[in-house]
């Protein structure tokens, strides 16, 4: 019994032996199946990374073919893709093909850049979940000028005589493009033509004795209309047909003595604002349709000077800035040119009076004579309502839009400071952006040109009547 | 007794080596076709990123896209290119391959005779005023393995 015991305890032995040989080999085994599952899985995983990224490059590519189309079609936040319409749009926070979720998210960086990161997203594994991310830096390149600092002067002009410069007024004739420029009355011509096709180098090539002060010129098609302190001509149209020699062709003596000191026009109506006449009306609409001929439609009376105006709305309202203390901005609807209208004003605080205004869309931007500066919606005609305001300094003679409505320049007296730039991206908070010197020569009147990227202004001073801002 | 023994000995021996046999042969076996399996994902993976790199690099560096017309699907893609020798190049597919034409010369094939590639769709997706972009997509194909590849490029200029 105890040999037979003994044996079998050595045949246990074997079996165990066996046993543990078969644990070491399936152990074996079982990391050479591990090993094959993972390079397996690997050479999986890499090409789900690369398609990955394929699909994250992609979304780089689309966000920044919208941006091709316009800046603004880059919204902040978080967004999906989709094609719609035959082009890249966002579409909700996120989308997925093939299993990849891709989320492409554009947050500010600064006024003319956004940073774009487009995140692709899958499950590796049930428990894994992979990501790449690629990030780039989009510009608004197209919109780059009037947005770059500095903003220097680009060239100045010193006309013949003392006279102060007071306005600009932009037309384009053939290829070349001109600036016509109006100087308060002296023995000097008081209109002036200015090719500006170079504007680093303008050239006066036409003038024209008016006789009077030239307060604010209007230009439609190839004919200026002069807003004028002549008594017997508040309203003055001078063709630039040729534009090296100007011809005035036709006036409009409106009653009373008050001088004209504002107008604007569009098409074949034309709106004049004159200073306060307390037994006239201040706001007169004039038809064009004769330039030669201009005549007079309809006038409202506004209680008080009108100092500025601009057509808003779709030139479907006439906007004032006045001196009167109740109502420095006044909306006039001027659907009706035979009939104008006054719909609503505006009381700001204080008793300084609106100088200044220029609108977009459907607000406005209002300059005072104490500086302070106003953005204000005129969505609701009737209820004009102030949006922000801030301080600019010294009195606001002229207000001129920049790039995409977002830049005001403000042309106004306070010596080193005499254009300010005032920031408008966010309505409710104007703030100043940048200024520039022009040494003590007062800026009266702005205009901005996208297509030249420059603003040409007129200014108070013996030898600086004309200037040219390079931003 | 002793026999006895060793007889369950042999039949157990015998059963352990089958068994023993059989896991090394399914191990065998699976890691052949594991490899296969890598090959198809490798040439699958590989090609499609390399087809897919080569037409947006084009793309990018192009003057202008010819066809599709802005908002069309084709499966074909002739872009202007810089290089007047290379001009037109364009992206088709010819018996299951996808070729690039260069100009005037002959049709080159990118991917391999070993792969299948169907389904190319190239969509111009030129936002207005922007200089161009195309929506490419395709599917490559080894064995049982098939893989869809997504891409867009812009253009440059």
């Amino acid at each position: 019994m105890k040999q037979v015991r003994f044996s079998m305890n050595e045949k246990g032995m074997s079996i165990v032996e066996v046993l543990i040989v078969i644990a070491l080999l399936s152990i074996v085994s079982l990391g050479f199946v591990r090993w094959m599952a993972t390079s397996q899985e690997a050479a999986l995983f890499a090409g789900e990374r690369a398609r990955a990224v394929l699909l994250a490059e992609e979304g780089l590519e689309a966000t920044r073919n919208m941006r091709d189309g316009d800046y603004n079609n880059v919204t902040l936040g978080a967004h999906g893709l989709a094609v719609s319409g035959g082009v890249w749009t966002f579409a909700g926070t996120s989308d997925t093909v093939d299993g990849f979720t891709r989320v492409v998210t554009a947050s500010p960086v600064d006024a003319s850049r956004k940073q774009i990161e487009s995140e692709v997203s899958w499950q590796e594994t049930t428990y894994h979940a992979a990501q790449v991310a690629l990030t780039t830096y989009l510009t608004n390149w197209q919109a780059a000028s009037g947005r770059l600092i500095p903003i220097t002067p680009d060239a100045t002009l010193d006309l013949t005589g003392p006279a102060d410069g007071t306005e600009v007024a932009m037309y384009t004739s053939g290829l070349n493009t001109y600036v016509i420029l109006g100087r308060v009355s002296s023995a000097e011509p008081e209109l002036y033509v200015i090719d500006v096709t170079d504007p680093a180098v303008p050239t006066v090539v036409g003038s024209l004795e008016i006789g009077a002060d030239v307060n604010d010129i209007a230009v439609v098609g190839t004919n200026a209309y002069l807003a004028t302190t002549d008594n017997s001509a508040e309203l003055r149209v001078v063709s630039l047909v040729t534009p090296s020699t100007p011809t005035s062709i036709g006036t409009l003596n409106l009653a009373g003595n008050t001088n004209a000191q504002t107008v604007v026009a569009e098409g074949t109506n034309l709106y004049l604002g004159r200073a306060a006449d307390s037994t006239r009306p201040e706001i007169h609409s004039i038809s064009i349709a004769v330039p030669a001929a201009p005549t007079s439609l309809s006038t409202i009376e506004v209680g008080d000077s009108v100092w500025k105006m601009a057509l808003g709305n779709n030139d479907d309202y006439v906007l004032a800035a006045t001196g009167s203390n109740s109502a420095e901005f006044v909306v006039v609807d001027v659907t009706v040119p035979a009939l104008i209208v006054q719909v609503g004003s505006l009381n700001l605080s204080g008793n300084a009076d609106g100088t200044a205004v220029a609108a977009f869309s459907t607000y406005a931007v209002l300059g005072r004579d104490d500086g302070f500066f106003y953005t204000v919606d005129v969505t609701t005609p009737s209820a004009p309502a102030t949006l922000g305001s801030m301080d600019v300094g010294v009195k606001i003679n002229d207000l001129a839009m920049g790039v995409d409505d977002d830049y005001v320049f403000a042309g106004n007296g306070s010596v080193g400071t005499e254009v300010a730039v005032v920031d408008i991206t966010t309505l409710s908070t104007p703030t100043s952006y940048y200024a520039v010197d022009l040494f003590g020569n007062e800026a009266m009147g702005l205009i901005w040109d996208e297509g030249l990227n420059r603003v040409f202004g007129a200014a108070r001073g013996n030898t600086t009547e004309f200037f040219v801002l390079i931003p | 007794m002793h026999r006895g023994f060793t007889l369950v000995e042999l039949l157990v021996s015998l059963g352990l080596a089958s068994i023993l046999l059989l896991v090394i042969l399914s191990i065998f076996l699976s890691s052949i076709r594991s490899q296969t399996t890598q090959r198809s994902v490798a040439e699958v993976e590989q090609q499609g990123a390399m087809v897919m790199e080569l037409i947006t690099q084009t793309l990018r560096n192009a003057q202008a896209i010819t066809s599709p017309a802005v908002g069309a699907s084709a499966s074909s893609l002739t872009v202007d290119v810089v290089d007047a020798t290379e001009d037109p190049t364009v992206f088709d597919l010819s018996s299951n391959q996808i070729r690039i034409t260069r100009g005037v010369g002959s049709p080159i094939t990118l991917t391999s005779t070993l792969l299948t590639a169907s389904a190319i769709t190239f969509t111009n997706v030129s936002t207005t005023d922007s200089s161009g972009a195309v929506k490419i997509e395709f599917t490559l194909s080894h064995g049982d393995y098939d893989e869809t590849f997504y891409g867009t490029a812009s253009l440059r200029q």
